[in-house]
């Protein structure tokens, strides 16, 4: 779903701007060691950007008969994994803003988080545990781009929430309500995408084994440049734990927003509470905090940014380190799989 | 004259077992223009990527002047840059957002300074006509357009053997004639030139020497008539004579023409059916007169004076640059492709024509009267009204049409 | 040929004016307006940038206003739906269905006319950079803004490429049309798949030869084809500079005047 430019204010375009570009600028140093080492992936990866643009700008058929792209999205994040998905998202959302007038260029920082990051990542997740299940394969890849696709609506409208918060009840009742009108129109529509993208994955099928994913054996090794696009290696467990800890507090947000709950009381707040009720109101801060955030909202969002940025740095470096771990050990598995995603 | 491309014994199949070629052995003289003409699968355009390295034979080798090709990045450097490929569908070569830039990619590469990309990309699109186009992306250009930028993209680099897989399939005839006509004018400044084809007649009367494929082996090899003249190959090779060969076949043995070796021509063939005339016949008849100008001396106004002076029957434009001052100058012109051929047929009939000659092809087309006429005994006489005062010619067509580099 | 805002921005009347300037007034002028407290400057934007595009541009009115339908219908339905959720003051406007009382309050009201307002500037400036600013221009602004130069040669690469696919897909979908693959719901998905299936099977060949060609002019994983632009003139730096001047003026003014 894309934020139309104009719509999103200050602060909030900015913000979102903030978060996405770490992830977009990983993804394109991640791309600049893999074309090093095999420069052929830059026209590869080039055609499948353009793919991804193309298809999202066709009109797909759609129950409620409104207008309806697919988003790509959910095919990018199985073929290449959602680091590459973001950059290649990134350059298709500039194009959808300046070719179909799609979306916007302020609001470029909110689609990419929504479309280009937290969706593929999703899918890609889903794809992984799905497969890792032996679960058919056109279900997996069904139920990764439906769930890519309402991820992202979610975030949307979360987005939208956050931006424009209800007089009362807050973000939370915006956010239910943004989310309940999208609803007609989007879930559906991930579920046709989600359709189409397993139905076309047949094709993917057809193209010659070692664009596939599969090592085409030793014979060819050197041939195999779809396959050091393509993630290879297992599931992590670090990647499940991150999949279960969103689903958990995903979870949470829902209950607590439709049981009406509206403020997140913390400790702190809870323990001022208890301070005020022993002291009778007679206690004394030691000292002013120096800036007060303007709003409980802004308050919140403040927590959960340092938060985001936080995880980045400790999993930047854990990927660094892994990766140097990996390369210190190097050889290739059975099944050659030493291209893996850290 | 070297031998500059050869390939021996070769054979090659794909991932998944089919043979594209067995045992091919060929030789390739510099200078020549080759034709490889046969069915499809027969091997041509595996046959194409073997010299230029991209295709690595399983078995024999292949040697670029009686070097045998090294397959590590730097020998493979220098043969690309020697040999250069325009592929059949032009989007596939043309991958950058401009004109420019596209065309630029090769000099790039080879390490050029800034400057001297600049000119040699400039020179390029010079010389296919495409001056101008430079800030233009591809998908804004025509199907000939295209092909003549993939040409000035290979232009660019300087390459002593172009090798062209299906030059003309997608062009209207006009834009083929002109593509033709091009790959001539290469020719003529020195460099090989090898194309794939289907089409009989093309390659019958252009090329220097056919190759016969089929099957990934080379069936047959040699000048025009010589292949297409045995007509049990031909067969085999899912092909059709040429038409011109069925045609002249059929003269003969009605009497209409003598038996000697095939036309390549419509003026070759009317020579064979006059030489039934009697001699002295056709020296008495009023010959008409060609006057040939320089198309790169001439702008469009001058040209449009020198029609109304010269006044003559027909008017016809050879060469890229010079059909671009007809265009120009909007002038209405008789003959675009075979263009020497038509207006000695004219002249024969006592017909005069003026023809714009781009700089590069002025010498032949006076060559080229001078030889019929002292062949057939017909006289001829071709006028040169090119400007004598400086001579001094522009440097692009000077130093482009020679495989020199360009200092 | 002008089935992108692109191809308008090829043949514009402004095409040759510095890429930079272009950029700078249009990103400037969203900014003011998604910034602007009060709708004043956003109108001011959306009517200016509007008439830019008419008369210095020289787009034909009725593209442009068929451009402007579909965005324009959208943010009128997002700013609705905000409406009804915001706002303190009198109720000014209310419906009982079910039982739930639904309204628009004052400030609901203002809020959503801010946001078509911002909205409305955005999108015109948005379109002023679109059907002003031919892509291949941009790309060479991109990388003297320091944005890393992989990305930007896989942006030129994909651009050229686009215009490539669409045509395919435009005949793919033509040869399903003819033989009645878009009747019924079900068939039309069918048909979308196997679009996009077909379509990513030639992508990817497209990609392989592409692949065989760029190594046939000697790719050796560089491109290097960015190339620079000469500057702006002043008078254009000038102009630019006075109208986000007077946009801003307009901007700040009113919001002073909206919270005294």
């Amino acid at each position: 779903m894309h934020i139309m430019e104009g719509f999103l204010p200050h602060p909030w375009w900015e913000i979102w701007f903030a978060l996405s570009l770490p992830v977009v600028a990983w993804g394109v140093y991640k791309m600049n060691r893999m074309i090093k080492e095999n420069r052929e992936i830059l026209p590869l990866l080039a055609v499948s950007g353009a793919f991804v643009f193309v298809l999202s700008s066709l009109k797909m058929p759609s129950v409620t008969g409104s207008c309806s792209h697919p988003t790509g999205t959910g095919m990018g994040a199985i073929l290449f994994g959602p680091w590459i998905t973001a950059v290649l998202s990134a350059i298709v959302l500039i194009y959808q803003a300046l070719f179909l007038a799609h979306g916007g260029l302020t609001t470029l920082g909110a689609n990419i988080f929504s479309m280009g990051i937290a969706g593929p990542l999703i899918g890609y997740l889903i794809f992984r545990l799905a497969s890792r299940f032996g679960l058919n394969m056109y279900l997996s890849v069904f139920l990764a781009a439906m769930l890519a696709d309402w991820t992202t609506y979610v975030i949307t409208s979360l987005q939208l929430a956050l931006a424009f918060p209800a007089a009362s009840g807050g973000i939370a009742a915006s956010f239910q309500a943004f989310m309940a009108i999208f609803a007609i129109t989007q879930v559906p529509l991930a579920v046709v995408e989600g359709a189409v993208t397993a139905l076309s994955d047949g094709a993917y099928v057809q193209v010659p084994a070692p664009a596939q994913g599969r090592c085409p054996g030793e014979a060819q090794c050197g041939q195999c440049i779809r396959y050091q696009i393509a993630p290879g290696g297992q599931l992590m467990k670090l990647e499940i734990l991150v999949l279960a800890i969103i689903a958990l507090f995903a979870a949470l947000f829902i209950y607590q927003s439709t049981t009406g709950v509206h403020e997140w009381a913390g400790a702190d707040d809870q323990s001022e509470r208890v301070i005020s009720e022993l002291t009778g109101g007679a206690y004394e801060p030691w000292s002013s905090p120096v800036w007060e955030p303007p709003s409980g909202e802004i308050e919140s969002l403040l927590f959960a940014l340092q938060a985001a940025i936080g995880s980045l740095v400790i999993g930047y470096f854990l990927g660094y380190y892994r990766g140097s771990m990996k390369k210190k050990g190097a050889q290739l598995d059975g099944d050659g799989e030493a291209r893996s995603d850290a | 004259m070297a031998m500059i491309l050869e390939t021996r014994g070769i054979g090659y199949a794909y991932a998944d077992g089919t043979r594209a070629l067995s045992n091919v052995s060929l030789t390739i003289e510099e200078g020549r223009k080759i034709a490889l003409v046969g069915p499809n699968g027969a091997g041509k355009s595996t046959l194409m990527l073997m010299f230029n390295g991209i295709l690595r034979p399983s078995t024999g080798e292949v040697l670029f002047r009686n070097r045998r090709l090294d397959y590590d990045s730097r020998s493979l450097r220098e043969v690309r840059r020697r040999v250069g490929m325009v592929f059949q569908n032009s989007d596939d070569q043309l991958f950058a957002p401009t004109i420019y830039q596209d065309v630029a990619f090769g000099p790039v590469n080879l390490g050029f300074p800034p400057e001297k990309v600049k000119r040699y990309v400039g020179y390029a699109l010079q010389y296919v006509g495409l001056s101008g186009y430079e800030r233009r992306p591809p998908h804004h250009l025509s199907g000939g357009e295209k092909k003549r930028a993939a040409i000035a993209g290979i232009l660019a680099m300087e390459p002593e053997v172009m090798i062209l897989d299906e030059p003309t399939s997608n062009l209207d005839p006009a834009s083929s004639e002109e593509i033709m006509e091009m790959l001539d004018e290469l020719n003529l400044g020195g460099k090989t030139l090898i194309i794939s084809t289907h089409d009989v007649d093309l390659a019958y009367r252009w090329a220097d020497e056919v190759v016969l494929m089929k099957d990934g082996g080379v069936l047959c090899r040699g000048s025009g008539e010589k292949v297409f003249g045995d007509l049990e190959l031909i067969r085999e090779a899912r092909l059709k004579p040429p038409l011109m060969v069925d045609l002249y076949q059929e003269l003969v043995n009605r009497g209409l023409a003598v038996q000697k070796k095939p036309p390549k021509s419509i003026l070759e063939l009317c020579d064979l059916m006059d030489e039934r005339k009697r001699r002295d016949e056709l020296q008495q008849e009023n010959k008409g007169k060609i006057y040939i100008c320089n198309a790169d001396e001439l702008g469009p106004e001058k040209a449009v004076e020198l029609i109304r002076k010269v006044d003559a029957d027909y008017t016809g434009a050879m060469g890229t640059r010079a059909k671009l001052l007809a265009e120009e100058a909007n002038l209405r012109v008789d003959f675009t492709y075979g263009v020497i051929d038509k207006c000695i047929l004219k002249a024969l009939i006592g017909k005069s024509c003026l023809v714009f000659v781009s700089q590069g092809m002025l010498g032949q087309i006076q060559k080229r009267i001078k030889a019929y006429s002292q062949e057939s005994g017909a006289q001829i006489h071709s006028i040169d009204l090119s400007a004598r005062n400086n001579g001094r010619s522009l440097p692009v067509a000077h130093g482009f049409s020679r495989t020199k580099s360009l200092k | 040929m002008h089935d992108l805002l692109d191809d308008w921005a090829q043949s514009n009347a402004l095409r040759e004016r510095s890429s930079r300037l272009k950029l700078l007034l249009g990103l400037g002028a969203i900014t003011i307006c998604v910034s602007s407290a009060t709708p004043n400057a956003p109108f001011f934007v959306a009517v200016s940038m509007s008439l830019i595009i008419l008369i210095l541009a020289k787009i034909p009115l009725r593209i442009y206003s068929h451009l402007l339908l579909l965005p324009l219908s959208f943010a009128l339905l997002s700013s609705m739906v905000v409406a009804l959720m915001h706002g303190s003051g009198d109720m000014l406007y209310a419906i009982e269905p079910f039982g739930l009382r639904i309204g628009i309050r004052e400030d609901g009201a203002a809020l959503a006319l801010l946001l078509i307002a911002r909205t409305f500037g955005g999108m015109c400036s948005l379109f002023f950079i679109a059907l002003t600013t031919p892509m291949i221009e941009i790309f060479a602004v991109l990388k003297s803004l320091r944005i890393p130069e992989p990305m930007i040669e896989l942006s030129m690469m994909i651009y050229r490429y686009i215009f490539v696919f669409l045509d395919q897909a435009a005949m793919i979908h033509n040869a399903q049309v003819m033989r009645l693959g878009n009747l019924s719901t079900r068939r039309s998905i069918d048909s979308f798949s196997m679009l996009a299936s077909v379509l990513f099977l030639r992508s990817w060949e497209q990609g392989e030869r592409l692949i065989v060609a760029m190594d046939a002019r000697c790719y050796d994983g560089r491109l290097d084809l960015i190339e620079e632009r000469e500057g702006a003139k002043a008078m254009e730096i000038v102009a630019t500079g006075a109208y986000l001047a007077l946009t801003l003026a307009i901007s700040l003014i009113s919001n002073k005047q909206g919270i005294s």
